[in-house]
C-alpha cells in the first residue's frame, strides 16, 4: 500500500511538472496595411487547430503563444475585408513579429449562408430603419427580437453592415454580441478573464491580453445584462443611466421592449460609418445585418443579411451653406507687415565723349550734351519725390585700349571722376548727405575690337588683329602692331570710340512709407519690380477688383507663406469665391503662435476662418475640434461674429443638431434652406411630423424653374401626402429636366424611392414599345 | 502513517502548485456522497482542451466504529470528453481506470485486500457562477479484486478473487474553479 501510494503521488508531481515546464512562447504580431497603419481588429486564427486565437488591439498587436521549436501557422483576416487574408508561420524564435496586410482590390464580399438546426419562433425580421447623416457618418439603428432563440446558453451575433449599391461594396460596422448568463460565465472561465477588470477601462486590452493571449476575438463588442438587469459594454463605463437608456459616449443602447423576464428584445443596435462627401451624397446606400444565434458548439440560426433601410434622408445636400471669409483687421500693430523704407536703383549707360587724351567732358559734343540730358532727366525725376534720397552713384567708365595701359586707366577714372563731379552739381546738397559715389575704371581689350569687328562681317581683318593678339601678350606690343595695320584708320574711326563709354547706377531710397500708387508706378517703371511683404498688402488691400485682389493675394502667400496675415487674408478670399482651401491654415489651429519673438494667441478670425474652410470641405471632425478651440478662447467677443454664428451653426446642422436656434439662424438664409432644415429635421420617422407639414406649406413658395426647388417640393409632398403621390413623380421629373444631373443627385434619398421606381417604370415601358 | 503524510504533502504540493498555474484550469472538488460515507476524499481535474479534462480523484478513511472498521484507499484517475466544449458545463462522458486497497472488519470478518478495475462514466455539471460547479457522475465497469478473509469465530484465513462488474463511481461534487 505505502508504494502504492507513493507511486501516485510521484505520477500526480510528474503531472503537474509536464504543465509547468510546457516550452511555450509569447510573441507579440504587430500588423499594418501597406501605408504603415496599425489595423486593429484582425483576427488570429491557428490553422491546424481552426481557434481563434486573438484578434488585433487599437495599436494592432496581438499577443498570441506558440511552441518554441514547432512551426505553427495562422491566418489573419480583417473583418471588413478591405485586406486580403495572410497566412503567416511562427516558430517561437522571433519574439516580435510584424506583418503588412495587403489592400485588397480583388476581393468580393460573399455572404455565408449557415443552416440552423433550430427554427426561430417568430420570423428574425429587422424593423425598418432610416438611414440618416451626422457630420461626415452615416448613422442608423439596427433591431432585431432575439427573444424567441435566446436562452442561458446562447451567443447572439449581429453583424451589421452598409451596403454601397453603387459600387455593390459592404461596409461592416463593429459586431454587437449579447451573451446569456451560462455562455457568459463558461467564457470567462475558459478565457480566464479577470472579473474586475471587465469594467475597469483603466487596464489597456493589451494588458489582458498579454495575460490572456487566448481570449474571444468578440470580447469588446460583448453587451453584458448583469444581474441588476443594467445593459453595460464592458469596454467602458456607463456614464448616464436613464429609464431605460443607457449612455456609453455617443452609443446608446436603448431597451426597446422586455417581453421576456430573462432577456428583453434585442436593443436598438447604433451603426456608424463614416463616409466622405462624394459617397455620402452621390452613392445609393442600404443597411442591413446578418443575425447570428450560437451555443457552444454549433451555430443555431442565421439570417441571411436582410436589408432594413434603404436609401438614406439627407435632403441637407441640398442646402447652401451660406459662408464669407474675413480678411484680418484686428491687432493690425501685431499682424501687418511692417513698412520699409523703399530703396530703388535706376541704371542706364550713356554716351560721353571726351576729347582724346583729356579728362575734361566735351560739351561741344552734340550727342555728349544729349547723353548728359538724359542722366539729368533721371536725376531730376528721383528729385521729384520729395522724400527721395540718393543712397549711392556708381559710375563705370571704359577707356579704349591704344596707347599704354597705365596711363590710359588713370585717364580712365580722372574721366569719372570729372563725370561724378558733374552728377554732384546737379543734385541738390541736402538730397545728396548720405550719398556714397564710387567709380569703376577700366581699358577695353583689342580682343573686344576683334569683337566688334568680326559682328560687322570684317572677318578677314578681325582674324589679323586676333593673330596678333595670340601673337603678342601685352596689350601695349599689341597696340603697336595693330597699329600698323593697313585698316587701323577704320579701328581708330569706328571701333574705339565704341569701347570708350561710361554706365551710370544710381541708387535712391524715399523716406516713408510707399503708397498704393508709389507702388503701382514703380511696378509700371519696372516690370520685374519685387514688392516687399507690406507693399504686396497694401497693393492687394487697395485692389478692387476682387478677380485681381485674389490673383495679388496670392501671389503674397506665395512669397511669404509663413506671413499669418497673407495666409489669412487669401484663405478669406478662397472661401468668399467659393473655392475653400483649409491647407492654407493648416498650422494655425492652434491657441498661440511665434511671432517676432513673442507667442500671441492666433486671432479669431484665423479660427473662423479655417472653421469655415474646414466646413465647406467636409472634414467635419477636424471643423468640431477647431469650434471647441474657438469658443473656449479668452477672448469672447467674436461669439457674436456674425461668420461664426454660421458656421457654428452649420457645423451643429452637420451634425445632425436641428435646434429651434439654430432654424433661426437658417430662416435668415433663406426660403430653400428653411425647407431643407425642416425635412432634415424629421430623420428618424416614417410619419410626418409637423415639420414635414410646415416644410410642405412653405413649398408652395418656392419657384418651378429650378430642380432642386421641385425636388425638395417633391421631398415635402412625399412625406405629408405619400410617397407614390402624382405629385411627387410630377415633380421629380420636372426637376430632371430642367437639370439631368438632379436624378444622380438625388438617386440615394430615401423618401424619392417609390417615385424614382415609378419613373424608371415608365421609361421602361416606353422604351419597350418604341422597340415594338 | 508515514505514507498518509508523505501522501497529504503531495495533494498540499500539488495544491500550491496549481495557483501558480493558468487559472481556470485546475479545479479542486469533493464527493458529498463519500463524506457521507465517512470517507475524505478530493480531487483534482484539469482542461487539456476544449472538450476534454483529466480528473483525478482519491479517497481513503480510517474510520472506527467500536469494532467495525472501515480502512480504505480509493484512487481513480479519469479521462473526461465534455460535449459542450466547455469543461464543467454539461454533459461529460468518461474513461476510468481504478485502484484500490481497502481493509474493513464488519461483524465479526475482516476483508483485507486490493482491487484494480477499468470503467465508463457519464455525468453532468451545473454551472453556478465562475468559480462553482455541481457536478453528478455515475460510473460503471469491471472490477477484478483479491482478498484476505478473516473470520474470529471459525478462526480461519481465506484469499478470495474476483472479477465483477460493479458501479465504480456515484457522486454529487462540489467543484470549485481556481
Amino acid at each position: 500500500m505505502n508504494k502504492f501510494l507513493r507511486y501516485i503521488s510521484v505520477v500526480a508531481s510528474l503531472f503537474v511538472a509536464t504543465q509547468l515546464y510546457a516550452e511555450v512562447e509569447r510573441v507579440i504580431i504587430t500588423v499594418t496595411n501597406d501605408r504603415h497603419a496599425l489595423l486593429p481588429e484582425v483576427t488570429i486564427l491557428e490553422v491546424d487547430s481552426r481557434n481563434v486565437v486573438g484578434r488585433t488591439d487599437n495599436n494592432g498587436v496581438v499577443v498570441v503563444d506558440v511552441v518554441l521549436g514547432k512551426k505553427t501557422r495562422f491566418w489573419l483576416e480583417e473583418y471588413s475585408g478591405f485586406y486580403k487574408k495572410k497566412l503567416i508561420e511562427l516558430d517561437g524564435k522571433v519574439k516580435d513579429f510584424k506583418v503588412v496586410l495587403e489592400t485588397s482590390k480583388d476581393i468580393v464580399l460573399k455572404e455565408t449562408v449557415v443552416t440552423g438546426n433550430r427554427k426561430a419562433k417568430k420570423g428574425l425580421k429587422p424593423r425598418e430603419s432610416i438611414t440618416k447623416i451626422k457630420g461626415d457618418t452615416l448613422v442608423t439603428t439596427c433591431a432585431f427580437p432575439i427573444d424567441s432563440l435566446m436562452s442561458k446558453d446562447v451567443r447572439v451575433i449581429v453583424q451589421p453592415f452598409f451596403l454601397d449599391s453603387t459600387t455593390h461594396k459592404k461596409y461592416y460596422t463593429e459586431p454587437f454580441v449579447l451573451d446569456g448568463n451560462e455562455y457568459h460565465t463558461t467564457q470567462i472561465r475558459m478565457y480566464d478573464y479577470k472579473e474586475s477588470n471587465l469594467f475597469n477601462d483603466a487596464i489597456p486590452n493589451i494588458v489582458l491580453r498579454s495575460a490572456n493571449p487566448v481570449y474571444d476575438p468578440l470580447y469588446n463588442n460583448i453587451v453584458e445584462k448583469n444581474d441588476s438587469l443594467r445593459y453595460i459594454d464592458k469596454t467602458k463605463t456607463v456614464v448616464k443611466k436613464t429609464k431605460n437608456k443607457y449612455y456609453k459616449d455617443s452609443l446608446i443602447y436603448n431597451v426597446v421592449e422586455r417581453p421576456k423576464k430573462e432577456w428583453g428584445v434585442l436593443t436598438e443596435i447604433p451603426m456608424k460609418l463614416v463616409a466622405n462627401t462624394k459617397l455620402r451624397n452621390e452613392h445609393f446606400w442600404c443597411a442591413g445585418a446578418v443575425v447570428s444565434f450560437e451555443d457552444y458548439n454549433k451555430i443555431l440560426y442565421t439570417t441571411k443579411g436582410e436589408l432594413f433601410s434603404i436609401g438614406m434622408r439627407n435632403p441637407m445636400r441640398f442646402f447652401e451653406y451660406k459662408l464669407k471669409g474675413t480678411e484680418l483687421k484686428e491687432d493690425t500693430a501685431k499682424w501687418y507687415p511692417v513698412p520699409n523704407l523703399a530703396k530703388q536703383e535706376k541704371a542706364d549707360k550713356i554716351n560721353i565723349r571726351f576729347a582724346k587724351a583729356k579728362s575734361d567732358i566735351d560739351m561741344n559734343d552734340s550727342v555728349t550734351v544729349a547723353e548728359l540730358g538724359k542722366l539729368k532727366a533721371s536725376v531730376d525725376a528721383i528729385l521729384s519725390d520729395e522724400d527721395a534720397q540718393f543712397r549711392e552713384v556708381t559710375v563705370i567708365g571704359t577707356a579704349s585700349p591704344e596707347g599704354r595701359y597705365g596711363s590710359n586707366l588713370n585717364l580712365a577714372n580722372d574721366r569719372l571722376a570729372t563725370l561724378l563731379n558733374w552728377v554732384r552739381g546737379i543734385i541738390p546738397e541736402e538730397k545728396r548727405v548720405r550719398m556714397y559715389p564710387q567709380k569703376e575704371g577700366r581699358v577695353a581689350e583689342w580682343r573686344e575690337v576683334s569683337e566688334l569687328m568680326r559682328k560687322d562681317s570684317l572677318v578677314a581683318e578681325a582674324d589679323a588683329v586676333d593673330e596678333i593678339i595670340a601673337k603678342y601678350k601685352r596689350e601695349e606690343s599689341r597696340g603697336a602692331a595693330i597699329r600698323k595695320l593697313a585698316f587701323y584708320n577704320v579701328i581708330e574711326e569706328k571701333y574705339l570710340p565704341q569701347l570708350r563709354r561710361v554706365e551710370y547706377k544710381l541708387g535712391y531710397s524715399i523716406d516713408r512709407v510707399l503708397t498704393y500708387e508709389d507702388i503701382l508706378r514703380r511696378i509700371e517703371e519696372n516690370p520685374n519690380f519685387v514688392p516687399s511683404a507690406y507693399e504686396s498688402f497694401v497693393l492687394y488691400r487697395n485692389e478692387k477688383d476682387p478677380v485681381k485682389r485674389l490673383e495679388l493675394c496670392k501671389l503674397a502667400y506665395e512669397k511669404h507663406p509663413n506671413t499669418l496675415l497673407f495666409a489669412n487674408d487669401y484663405s478669406a478670399m478662397l472661401i468668399s469665391a467659393g473655392k475653400p482651401n483649409p491647407k492654407i491654415l493648416e498650422g494655425y489651429d492652434v491657441e498661440r503662435i511665434n511671432h517676432r519673438g513673442q507667442t500671441p494667441l492666433v486671432p479669431a478670425t484665423v479660427h473662423i476662418n479655417q472653421l469655415c474652410a474646414r466646413l465647406l470641405t467636409d472634414n467635419i471632425v477636424a471643423a468640431d475640434t477647431l469650434d471647441q478651440m474657438i469658443t473656449a478662447r479668452e477672448d469672447l467677443s467674436y461669439l457674436n461674429n456674425s461668420q461664426f454664428v454660421a458656421a457654428h451653426t452649420y457645423l451643429d446642422l452637420k451634425q445632425g443638431n436641428y435646434s429651434d436656434d439654430n432654424y433661426d439662424v437658417v430662416k435668415k438664409t433663406g426660403l430653400r434652406n428653411e425647407v431643407v432644415f425642416l425635412l432634415a429635421r424629421n430623420t428618424d420617422s416614417e410619419d410626418q411630423t409637423e415639420d414635414d407639414i410646415k416644410a410642405a406649406s412653405l413649398c408652395e413658395q418656392l419657384s418651378d424653374t429650378s430642380s432642386v426647388d421641385c425636388v425638395l417640393k417633391a421631398i415635402a409632398i412625399s412625406r405629408t401626402k405619400g410617397k407614390t403621390n402624382e405629385k411627387v413623380v410630377e415633380y421629380l421629373k420636372k426637376a430632371f429636366e430642367l437639370d439631368p444631373t438632379m436624378e444622380k443627385t438625388c438617386g440615394g434619398e430615401a423618401d424619392l424611392q417609390k417615385a424614382l421606381a415609378t419613373i424608371r417604370k415608365e421609361r421602361l415601358g416606353e422604351n419597350n414599345v418604341n422597340k415594338e | 502513517m508515514k505514507t498518509c503524510r508523505f501522501f497529504c504533502l503531495s495533494i498540499i504540493t500539488l495544491f500550491f502548485v496549481c495557483h501558480s498555474l493558468n487559472a481556470q484550469k485546475i479545479m479542486l472538488k469533493t464527493n458529498g456522497l463519500e463524506w457521507l460515507c465517512m470517507s475524505p476524499n478530493m480531487g483534482l481535474e484539469t482542461r487539456l482542451s476544449k472538450h476534454i479534462s483529466l480528473n483525478i480523484e482519491g479517497a481513503g478513511g480510517l474510520a472506527k466504529f467500536g469494532e467495525k472498521r472501515f480502512h480504505h484507499f480509493t484512487f481513480r484517475p479519469e479521462v473526461r470528453y465534455w460535449f459542450s466544449g466547455r469543461v464543467q458545463a454539461h454533459h461529460f462522458v468518461g474513461l476510468m481506470p481504478i485502484g484500490m486497497a481497502f481493509d474493513i472488519k464488519l461483524n465479526d470478518t475482516r476483508h483485507k485486500g486490493w482491487g484494480v478495475g477499468m470503467g465508463a462514466t457519464y455525468g453532468y455539471s451545473f454551472v453556478l457562477s465562475k468559480h462553482f460547479s455541481l457536478e453528478g457522475t455515475v460510473g460503471v465497469g469491471v472490477l477484478n479484486y483479491e482478498e484476505k478473509k478473516y473470520n474470529s469465530v471459525e478462526n480461519g484465513e481465506k484469499v478470495h478473487k474476483k472479477v465483477t462488474v460493479c458501479p465504480l463511481k456515484l457522486g454529487i461534487s462540489a467543484v470549485y474553479m481556481f
